[in-house]
């Protein structure tokens, strides 16, 4: 009983509030008088002129025919090009629904304007445009990189010697030190390694203590800048003649 | 033998004593670290700021106050916090009313030697207060440029960013410290000697102990003497090719800068002069390679995930450039 009077009062409140509305919504309309204007000029007719049409028509862009042959052999490819793929593509039904090769056609020109793109930017050396990393460049390895095994040791360090480039010499003398220590398979030569490398290497005390009073004489000199005279560089020359000795 | 065939061309026997000294003080409270302390003595001879990394707990600002100690002079301290503002860093013009102007009023960047602890503590507002300072030695305020007394060191410490409540660094600011330093966990042998040593001992006791072993000017003449060791030009040219592979390795995103090149140099230079040389080697440039790029280049997300890090792709790129020789 009590759910059937709430439905009731419900039903009363939404009737009354649509009511409500209902009153407040309606307007005054308020009545105006119009009056009317009427057109009274006088309407001149006035003609098109047809010499002038005339003229106009004899003039190229108002031309709309088309020629049925291209003039160039570039059109006449293009459009040799265009009709072959309509020929693929098209249907020779005419019941049957639109034929693709418009979508085809521009794909086609979407391709070759991205191969003309690509070979343009390949040309140009600039492909790394779309990429934010710099182009790798390869480190001076190849100008640098001496093979310890190609190198005439006698050689090269009498021509320093004559040369009185004794600094050099030095060097030459250090890299023999080091191939003979390889062939010794004392050491393991790569040129990433650096001399303290190659003396922690060595196992033999005394081998190692010579080996880093030469490397100490190398770096004085090649590093240091060190100026060496003949008598100096006779001097280093004895150390190394002594440690080759021990490795042959 | 060496010296029975070339002559020192600098006598770096002040330099060497000092740098024996200090070690010799700290190692007094600080148990191992000996290359933790010997990167920090080259950054300073280096003119370079210094940051320290480690987990809480392994003494990185007792090892960065007891270096400040160890010189005599001006030093000061700054904590970094999450609500530190860069006036609190470098100073504010406050209003003076008995001569009815405003007057500067320093903040604790003016100093020799400046410890900022916990640094990455603070977000990136904060810091970039401290760009122009720790690359000019100088403060502009209102207009008004204040120059940093010499020498200006900026000793800072933090905690890895994986820890909860830090920042990372912006790059530009990473850039400008000279070191990163890591500082790893003791050995048990190093922990059992911390221990022993200092379980009865107050720490301010310690510091106590320490008395200042260089003098401003003496810092300032080390530098000179420092930067005035010689370089081979192909050395230049291995430094510049390690910088150039940093930018070109795929494992990496940002690469070292310029100013990680002249970093490695006037490191190396340091280092060959603790080393007793008037010259730099290969060995210098690798020994300082890692300290002064890991902080500055970046590594690919991918890679990252993978967990390589700064470190390994470092020794990666030395291990393909060619030693000079």
């Amino acid at each position: 009983m009590r759910k059937i009077t709430a439905v009731f009062l419900l039903l009363f409140a939404f009737a009354h509030t649509i009511y409500g509305k209902g009153v407040t919504v309606q307007k005054k309309i308020v009545k105006q008088s119009v009056v009317m204007q009427i057109d009274s000029s006088k309407v001149t007719v006035r003609k098109f002129d047809t010499a002038a049409i005339n003229t106009y028509l004899k003039q190229p862009e108002f031309n709309y025919h088309e020629s049925d042959k291209p003039t160039s052999w570039w059109d006449r490819f293009w459009d040799w090009l265009w009709h072959y793929l309509d020929s693929l593509f098209s249907k020779k039904d005419k019941s049957m629904p639109e034929s693709p090769g418009l979508p085809v056609k521009y794909i086609l020109i979407a391709l070759l304007v991205g191969l003309a793109i690509w070979f343009v930017i390949k040309l140009a050396g600039i492909d790394n445009i779309f990429n934010r990393r710099a182009k790798k460049v390869d480190l001076l390895q190849t100008e640098l990189v001496e093979n310890i095994n190609e190198i005439s040791f006698n050689e090269q360090i009498e021509k320093a010697v004559m040369a009185g480039n004794y600094r050099l010499a030095v060097r030459f003398l250090y890299l023999q030190c080091l191939k003979q220590l390889n062939d010794a398979k004392l050491i393991h030569w790569q040129i990433e390694k650096t001399n303290t490398a190659y003396l922690n290497e060595l196992t033999n005390s005394g081998q190692k203590q010579h080996f880093k009073l030469l490397t100490r004489q190398f770096e004085y000199v090649w590093y240091g800048g060190f100026v060496i005279d003949k008598p100096l560089y006779e001097e280093i020359n004895t150390l190394f003649t002594n440690f080759n000795k021990t490795l042959a | 033998m060496e010296d029975e065939i070339f002559e020192q061309r600098t006598d770096l026997g002040r330099l060497s004593a000092a740098v024996e000294q200090i070690k010799a003080t700290l190692a007094k409270i600080i148990v191992g670290q000996h290359d933790v302390i010997e990167l920090i003595i080259a950054g300073i001879l280096a003119d370079g700021h210094i940051l320290i990394e480690g987990v809480p707990g392994v003494a990185k600002t007792l090892t960065a106050k007891l270096v400040a100690k160890a010189i005599d002079a001006q030093y000061s301290r700054i904590q970094f916090t999450p609500d530190l503002m860069p006036s609190d860093v470098l100073g504010t013009s406050v209003f003076s009313p008995k001569t009815s102007e405003f007057e500067f009023r320093r903040g604790p960047i003016f100093g020799n030697i400046v410890l900022i602890d916990e640094i990455n503590r603070s977000p990136a507002k904060t810091q970039s207060a401290l760009f122009e300072v720790m690359e000019e030695r100088q403060v502009t305020i209102d207009g008004q440029t204040y120059k940093m007394q010499e020498p200006f060191i900026v000793l800072a410490t933090q905690n890895p960013v994986e820890q909860e409540g830090t920042y990372r660094l912006p790059e530009a600011q990473l850039d400008r410290f000279l070191f990163k330093i890591e500082i790893k966990y003791p050995t048990l042998e190093e922990e059992i000697s911390i221990i022993t040593q200092q379980h009865q001992q107050n720490p301010s006791d310690q510091l106590s102990q320490i008395a200042p072993v260089l003098s401003i000017q003496d810092v300032i003449a080390l530098r000179q003497q420092v930067k005035s060791l010689h370089v081979e030009p192909k050395l230049l040219e291995f430094v510049a090719k390690i910088i150039h592979e940093t930018r070109n390795n795929k494992s990496l995103y940002l690469g070292g800068s310029p100013r990680a090149s002249l970093a490695i140099i006037n490191a190396a230079k340091a280092i060959a002069a603790i080393k007793g040389r008037d010259f730099i080697t290969p060995d210098d440039i690798i020994l300082v390679a890692q300290p002064v790029l890991r902080h500055r280049i970046m590594i690919t997300p991918d890679k990252e995930m993978e967990g390589v890090t700064p470190d390994e792709v470092i020794t990666q790129i030395i291990q393909k450039i060619e030693v000079p020789r």
